[in-house]
């Protein structure tokens, strides 16, 4: 009898326990809803230290919900408080090694840490990771990121493999492409920059920001019509874009400057030449002045009557301006339109100081002249032509 | 056919008529389904029902233990609200005003709802006969609940053991057990309720053994081991089976690593010693003063604690979750050592004040904190051995549980339980033994013990019990020196043999791993002359019990019986003499007397 009692008891405590069970899971799952919301309007609000007292409280109603203890390392990051986000990330990860958004996190968490490898490595793992919704747009925001991450470190091939990998993922968003676009062009690659240009052009025929991309990679290019060309038409879509109209300045001045140029005669080869050579000495004045530099001044004299070798105690932005302005006017002569139609020869040699001028003063001076910067442009091919 | 035998249709024969046999009458078919259920056929001993009912008081304190949880977490909501740090008024206004309800009801309706539910169960088990009143069950339950779930610096674990205990007594005495059973049963119980209390039925069984019980012994073992995992069952059942703590992945991958556990061993153990000395200092100090301040003495401690509480939430309850994020270095150390010197400081007060709660849950709160603080320190002396926090912290906990509870078995496997992590094993050993040994060494009586002797109980201290050592036989024995006699020789040989010697009895070998023995003066009778070639073996028909050395000293008692000496013999070879021990040799051991004294008595035989 008494164990009969006792097998109701037993049977009749099961179901009150379980209601009492529901009951208390209901409302332990209620309450971290609301601390997860409080925490999501705290970060919102730009106070992570809040928000991570409220994804804690969540949490420590439903401490099995990753999803809270992520946003709590997320908070927690964003506060400035390492070793805890990464206390909680590192639990993460052990669970679900794989988990892209976790391995994102931890990649962030070693970004502020400064620990490079431990960086790109949990950026690697979360590009090849786990996302629930999305999987391909994150991974591809997660490479993009990873790509800015090494170019801020000046890892340029380990950005370009990034980049080459993206693009050949195939990013279906026309942002992602300008982005992909403009990536490449930091990291030296310009024929996959217009590639992915044209990619963005082909759905968005008007996007200004494609045309000029494309603009900036043909000049990188020395493809220097099809740099006016895309100018151009960005300039056009977009007046108001910013770069276009001096991008395509300065492609005009290159085009008008060049004397390289195929068809040109050598009159107008002579000029172009001769016209270079003043802005070059203008150059050289103009960052003189800029730097408070004398360009004649008493040692210079001196150098030049001892054969322009002599020791100079100047610093050594004054010391390249002094003995290129030295050069340049002994070139003067030489370097007329006149001069040099007469010795043609004299061309090459004349422009090679030009090249030169609008480098070293590129290093001590601003180039704020669309003239130099066309020359300066020039200078920069001239090693590839 | 008896009626209880099953009707079985005979096959046809060839011709394919069924052979003459009676057909069974439906009678018949009532009469053996009748005999098949028959209370007799189902009825068990009373070992087998014993074991059935542990299941049944597993069940039972699983499903009390589960709402007692429940309860907890509904008042903390209820009176402390749902953020991890509540608001002033309520940290200030909660324990408080909870302290007063609770002297209330202890005072007036469940005094026996105070003080350590492992003494009482002790108590029950070696006072009252296994007796635990319902009513401290319920009082328990509900005025542990309301301390814990307000604030008061206490755990769940020990009241969770108690409500076991009590909730097993009572259906014993419903089912009229013997008084024997009766005793063991809350035991029993108590297995049961702290294995549902803390989720690691393995712990609850080895603490209850150690601790409440203290021997093993199968008949109650089996008992033990069921109703602790029927217990864990259901509170998994209902809780999930997530252990108490997410322990991080730890591998001992220097040896130096143990150095550091050792240097936490000694911190532990003095740690363990600070508190168990202030509990000792604070507990009777606060009963000296007059009845009627007891009313308000667990107000006063809850209002130090919500003081405290303002700055440092983390001490106030049981503090698993705090525990959980020590051990995954959300606190520097300096916080991790101040959490650990005000948890002390608080549970004493909360304890020593007489609010109903255990000590499991701050001792181990105690030991995630100072192990979390001493590895965070460590790390930064020695930052090549690069240990994970989580580590010192779960190494902590069983460190000052061996320090304080003095349980030194329970605390290793608890660690392993909770922790599901053997590659901890031998940094937890050596810790818990440094701490243990200095707990020990500087405070004999263990904190039980103590507390126990504080209420005027004198309960057998079984620390102190484990240290009495065994006497066995081999302390006992004499060598076997003097005249030999065997089963094959004549009566003659023998009276010859004994004749000049002084010795009072001989054992004889008998061969076939027998002993037998004979006194001198019957030897000597003289008999008819034509028996005296007889040999001893057809005269001496009773057999003699033997002992080996191992043995208890007594059992040596318990055989001896009318036998004057009883051989003591090689385990290997019965038949290789190494000793005698009679009645006075025992004594003379149990006297500390004798154990090295030269005895030139003579004794026996080796066949």
């Amino acid at each position: 009898m008494v164990l009969a009692v006792t097998l109701l008891l037993i049977i009749a405590g099961f179901a009150l326990t379980q209601y009492l069970v529901n009951l208390h899971r209901d409302t332990e799952s209620s309450l971290a809803q609301r601390w997860s919301t409080r925490g999501q309007q705290a970060m919102q609000a730009q106070m992570p230290a809040a928000a991570a007292d409220c994804y804690r409280t969540a949490l420590s109603y439903d401490p099995d919900n990753g999803q809270y203890r992520l946003h709590l390392a997320q908070a927690l990051l964003a506060d400035n408080r390492l070793a805890e986000a990464r206390a909680h990330l590192n639990s993460l990860w052990e669970e679900e090694p794989a988990d892209g958004e976790v391995n994102l996190t931890l990649a962030h968490l070693y970004v502020r840490r400064g620990d490079y490898s431990k960086a790109v490595r949990y950026y690697s793992n979360a590009i090849n990771g786990v996302w629930n919704e999305e999987p391909r747009a994150h991974r591809i925001a997660t490479g993009f990121e990873l790509a800015n991450f090494l170019l801020q470190q000046h890892q340029l091939a380990q950005a370009q493999a990034e980049l080459v990998a993206i693009q050949a993922d195939g990013p279906a968003n026309p942002a992602d492409q300008l982005l992909l676009g403009n990536l490449l062009l930091q990291v030296h690659e310009p024929q996959r920059a217009i590639q992915a240009f044209d990619a963005v052009l082909q759905r968005q025929p008007d996007s200004a920001q494609a045309w000029l991309g494309k603009a900036q990679a043909s000049l990188v290019l020395a493809d220097y019509k099809e740099a006016e060309h895309a100018a151009a038409i960005a300039a056009d879509r977009d007046p108001k874009l910013d770069g276009a109209q001096q991008q395509l300045d300065v492609v005009r001045e290159l085009l008008r400057l060049d004397p390289a140029l195929r068809g040109l005669s050598l009159a107008e080869r002579s000029r172009r030449t001769a016209e270079a050579f003043e802005l070059a000495m203008k150059r050289i004045d103009g960052c003189a002045t800029q730097q408070g530099i004398t360009l004649t001044s008493q040692n210079a004299s001196a150098a030049t009557q001892s054969g322009g070798a002599g020791a100079s105690s100047e610093s050594p932005a004054t010391d390249q301006l002094q003995r290129r302005y030295r050069a340049g006017v002994q070139k003067q002569s030489s370097a007329t339109e006149q001069a040099l139609r007469k010795d043609p020869d004299a061309i090459e040699p004349t422009m090679q100081f030009v090249f030169d001028v609008e480098k070293a003063t590129a290093a001590i001076c601003p180039v704020t002249d669309k003239s130099d910067r066309a020359l300066l442009l020039l200078a920069q091919h001239e090693g590839g032509r | 056919m008896s009626p209880q035998e099953p009707v079985i249709a005979k096959p046809k024969d060839a011709s394919g008529s069924r052979p003459a046999v009676s057909t069974p009458t439906r009678r018949q078919y009532w009469t053996t389904l009748r005999a098949m259920l028959s209370p007799q056929r189902f009825s068990l001993r009373e070992e087998q029902f014993f074991l059935l009912l542990a299941v049944l008081i597993g069940i039972l304190s699983g499903l009390a233990v589960v709402c007692f949880r429940l309860l907890i977490d509904f008042l903390h909501l209820k009176l402390l609200g749902s953020g991890l740090q509540p608001s002033v008024p309520r940290v200030f206004l909660a324990p408080m005003l909870a302290g007063l309800v609770i002297a209330f009801l202890v005072i007036r309706f469940f005094p026996r709802a105070r003080g350590s539910g492992v003494n009482q169960t002790k108590a029950a088990l070696y006072i009252y006969d296994g007796y635990i009143p319902m009513s401290t069950v319920v009082g328990k339950f509900l005025t542990s609940a309301l301390a814990i779930g307000s604030g008061q610096s206490l755990g769940p674990e020990d009241p969770a053991l108690q409500i076991g205990a009590g909730l097993a007594s009572a259906l014993g005495r419903r089912l009229k057990l013997s008084r024997e059973k009766l005793r063991l049963i809350a035991p029993v119980g108590a297995a049961a309720g702290l294995a549902a209390a803390f989720n690691a039925p393995i712990t609850a069984v080895l603490f209850v053994i150690e601790e409440v019980i203290g021997r093993w012994t199968a008949g109650i073992l089996g008992a033990v081991v069921l109703s602790a995992i029927s217990s864990a069952v259901v509170e998994r059942w209902f809780l999930g089976d997530e252990p108490l703590f997410r322990v991080p992945a730890y591998h001992l991958e220097h040896w130096g690593e143990l150095g550091a556990y050792a240097s936490l061993g000694v911190i532990g153990g003095f740690a363990s010693l600070i508190f168990v000395k202030y509990i000792a200092y604070l507990r009777p100090k606060l009963r000296q003063y007059p009845n009627w301040t007891q009313y308000f003495q667990p107000a006063a401690a809850g209002l130090l604690i919500g003081f405290i509480g303002i700055r440092f939430p983390q001490v106030m309850g049981a503090g698993y979750s705090y525990m959980d994020q020590a051990m995954h270095e959300q606190y520097t150390w300096q916080i991790l050592a101040v959490l650990g010197a005000l948890k002390i400081l608080t549970t004493g007060l909360s304890f020593g004040s007489g609010t109903p709660g255990g000590l499991f849950a701050p001792t181990l709160f105690m030991g995630a904190m100072i192990g979390g603080a001493v590895g965070m320190a460590e790390r930064q002396i020695v930052p090549y051995l690069a240990i994970p926090v989580g580590a010192y912290a779960l190494v902590g906990m069983g460190t000052l549980f061996a320090g304080i509870l003095r349980a030194p078995m329970t605390s290793v496997f608890m660690i392993l339980e909770v922790s599901g992590n053997y590659s901890m094993i031998v940094p937890v050993i050596l810790s818990n033994a440094i701490a243990y040994f200095i707990s020990r060494t500087f405070q004999p009586t263990p904190i039980f013990d103590l507390l126990s002797r504080q209420d005027g109980l004198d309960l057998p201290s079984l620390e102190e019990e484990r240290e009495v050592p065994l006497l066995r036989v081999e302390d006992a024995m004499r060598p076997p020196v003097g005249q030999t006699l065997t089963g094959s020789m004549t009566l003659l040989d023998a009276q010859q043999k004994v004749q000049g010697s002084a010795q009072e009895f001989f054992v004889v070998g008998m061969g076939e791993d027998e002993w037998s023995g004979i006194s001198r003066a019957n030897l000597l009778e003289t008999p008819a002359d034509s028996e005296l070639d007889i040999p001893l073996s057809v005269v001496l028909t009773r057999r003699i019990p033997y002992l080996h050395p191992d043995h208890p000293l007594d059992t040596a008692l318990r055989l001896m019986g009318e036998w004057p000496l009883l051989p003591v013999v090689h385990r290997a070879n019965v038949q290789q003499l190494l000793g005698v021990v009679s009645l006075d040799d025992v004594m003379r051991a149990y006297r500390g007397a004798g154990l090295h004294e030269n005895h030139a008595e003579p004794a026996a035989v080796v066949p």
